[in-house]
């Protein structure tokens, strides 16, 4: 009897338990989703066209990251602001709010005008937004991380937890999937751009159907309860009256929000944003790998690695997160040259052979919109012994100043055979087998490492600096660093150069990691 | 290991000075040069703007951040991470 009993109840709990880590991730997911889709479209060079001047196209290309940054820096202020809502009122009201902040700002981002019709305007609109959306987003994931872990059974938050974990790289994956539908949707195969639709209006669809996806997310989070732990310590009268001062001006919850942030957060962003933001940039504009190519391979690399969060979230309750953390950070140190310079090595086209009877060259002259400048459009069409075709274009503008020197802009879409293609898969895929080393067990990590309290404001500081600066700064710092090694001897740059950003970042993270986290996990949370 | 913490904690504390140094320094090499090359047609005007922008966004997030490694620095030097809080009472 006393065995049927207990039997029923555990079945309760993980029928709660699931419908709790359901509820989260959807809604997580979502957000990320969100944030994502002007990450992605930032790195086709989209955003960049679209809402800044389009004089210099790698003016554009940062200035559109830097826009994308703007969104990773004001996390932590959403943190922060959201983290306190969280600790004083609850867990569930708050990330409801941020659920709304963010569809809100995304789906107002699908609506601006260009710079070409807007102006200034059209930036800096964008800019607010994406501030927004960066606010929404610092609010949110500490919310669902502490919510799942507040229900979880202490010898299971890893897994549990590890479900969170899955939402940002499943919110990435699910924006790049509709970023290729609505190109494969609007693309014409006998045009010189095939996907120029896409890149003059069809990119804002992403944008607007989040609106949707929002509205099914607010309607399955009202039917959440409110953590139980909170409750219990709203009951007693134990919630904290000020839960930022409490967290950065008491000396020991700062010490442990430094040590979360350099002994684990700031590696993990990094790695974080290496292996899945950089990867596809640098597949993109340094690889010149075909736009779409980049997207399936990074897909088809997540869907594989997707399930290791959960192994390692899982494992972490049996053998502890530091360790786990700590060989994900170190393998990542080891290996990010290598597997970059090989990323490029199979992409080359100078190290493949071509076919040049299969050559074809075409040539289009038009007016310029709005303008009497003419625009003369080169295209070739290259195969290479591999079975590797690439598209070399070169536009001249030809302006009707004579005066003014025509303007000459090339890019090149590569498209990769099959055995390149799959090795490319394999690349990205380590990469983000390393994320899932150091990412699936770090909510659990952060959980044990706060009281209730006042976990919800002091987790979500580290976590949001360290991967919202130290992370999502880096496609914009890596890049910049590249352009600062061009010289005129080299002016491609050194390619690698700009890893040693993550790879430092990721070394000083390991160092303290090693030398001061500790290696137990937390049985006891409600404390 | 205590010691291991409190030899750290200095190269902590003077590793966040270092780095904010190395930033300026960055900083004010890299635009008289980017000024140069631009006057002499090398590179376009519009480089000068992304520059400023990302030197300003990095000095502005990181020399805080800096701050933080110095004072995590400190309280290594100063034993504060000798033993690690296992529970609330304990913070």
């Amino acid at each position: 009897m006393a065995n049927s009993s207990s039997q029923t109840t555990h079945t309760q709990t993980d029928k709660n338990i699931w419908g709790v880590i359901t509820a989260s991730s959807v809604g997580t997911l979502i957000e990320w989703y969100d944030f994502y889709i002007f990450g992605s479209l930032a790195a086709m060079g989209i955003i960049g066209k679209q809402f800044f001047p389009g004089d210099n196209p790698t003016a554009a290309f940062l200035s559109s990251l830097a826009t994308f940054a703007a969104g990773f820096i004001v996390r932590p202020f959403g943190a922060l602001f959201f983290g306190r809502l969280g600790d004083l009122i609850g867990r569930k009201y708050t990330f409801l709010v941020t659920l709304l902040l963010m569809g809100g700002s995304t789906f107002f981002i699908g609506l601006i005008p260009s710079y070409a019709s807007w102006g200034a305007f059209a930036p800096l609109s964008v800019l607010i937004l994406r501030l927004l959306q960066g606010l929404a987003l610092g609010g949110e994931y500490g919310g669902a991380a502490t919510y799942v872990a507040e229900h979880a059974a202490s010898n299971r938050r890893g897994y549990f937890t590890a479900f969170i974990q899955t939402t940002a790289t499943l919110g990435l994956l699910l924006s790049i999937g509709v970023i290729i539908l609505t190109q494969l949707f609007l693309r014409d195969e006998n045009a010189i751009n095939p996907n120029a639709t896409f890149e003059e209006w069809g990119w804002r669809i992403p944008f607007l159907i989040s609106i949707f996806l929002i509205i099914v997310s607010v309607v399955i989070r009202m039917k959440m309860h409110e953590s139980p732990m909170f409750k219990k310590v709203k009951s007693e009268g134990k919630i904290s009256k000020n839960p930022l001062k409490e967290s950065f001006t008491q000396k020991a919850n700062l010490k442990m929000v430094l040590l979360s942030l350099f002994g684990a957060t700031a590696g993990q962003g990094v790695v974080w944003y290496t292996g899945q933001y950089y990867a596809l940039s640098f597949l993109n504009k340094t690889c010149g790998v075909d736009s779409a190519q980049a997207n399936e391979i990074i897909m088809i690399a997540i869907v594989f690695v997707t399930p290791f969060f959960l192994v390692f979230g899982a494992l972490s309750d049996r053998i502890g997160r530091k360790y786990i953390m700590m060989l994900g950070l170190l393998l990542a140190i080891l290996a990010y040259r290598p597997i970059y310079q090989t990323m490029y090595d199979v992409s080359d086209l100078t190290k493949k052979k071509e076919l040049t009877e299969q050559t074809k060259k075409s040539l289009q002259a038009e007016l310029v919109k709005g303008k009497q400048d003419s625009l003369l459009t080169q295209k070739v069409n290259k195969v290479f012994d591999d079975g590797t075709k690439a598209t070399l274009i070169t536009k001249t503008t030809k302006f009707q100043d004579a005066a003014k020197a025509p303007k000459e802009e090339k890019s090149k879409a590569v498209v990769l055979s099959g055995s390149n293609k799959w090795t490319m898969v394999f690349l990205i895929f380590i990469q983000i087998f390393f994320v899932t080393m150091v990412y699936g067990p770090i909510a659990a990590f952060l959980v044990e490492i706060f009281p209730t309290k006042i976990r919800y404001t002091s987790m979500s500081l580290p976590y949001h600096v360290g991967n919202g600066i130290f992370g999502g700064l880096t496609p914009y710092i890596v890049t910049r660093i590249i352009e600062a090694s061009k010289t005129a001897e080299n002016p491609s740059g050194d390619i690698l150069s700009g890893l040693w950003y993550p790879i430092g970042i990721a070394a000083l993270t390991l160092i303290i990691g090693l030398v001061y986290l500790p290696s137990r996990t937390d049985k006891d949370v409600t404390d | 290991m205590d010691s291991i913490k409190k030899i750290l904690g200095i190269v902590w504390m003077l590793l966040a000075p270092a780095l904010i140094v190395l930033m300026f320094n960055q900083f004010m090499t890299e635009i008289p040069a980017l000024e140069k090359a631009i006057e002499a047609g090398k590179k376009p005007a519009s480089e000068l703007q992304s520059t400023y922008m990302f030197w300003i966004i990095t000095i502005t997030i990181f020399v805080p951040i800096a701050g933080g490694l110095a004072l995590f620095g400190f309280y290594s030097f100063k034993g504060e991470y000798t033993k690690i809080a296992t529970s609330s009472a304990e913070l």
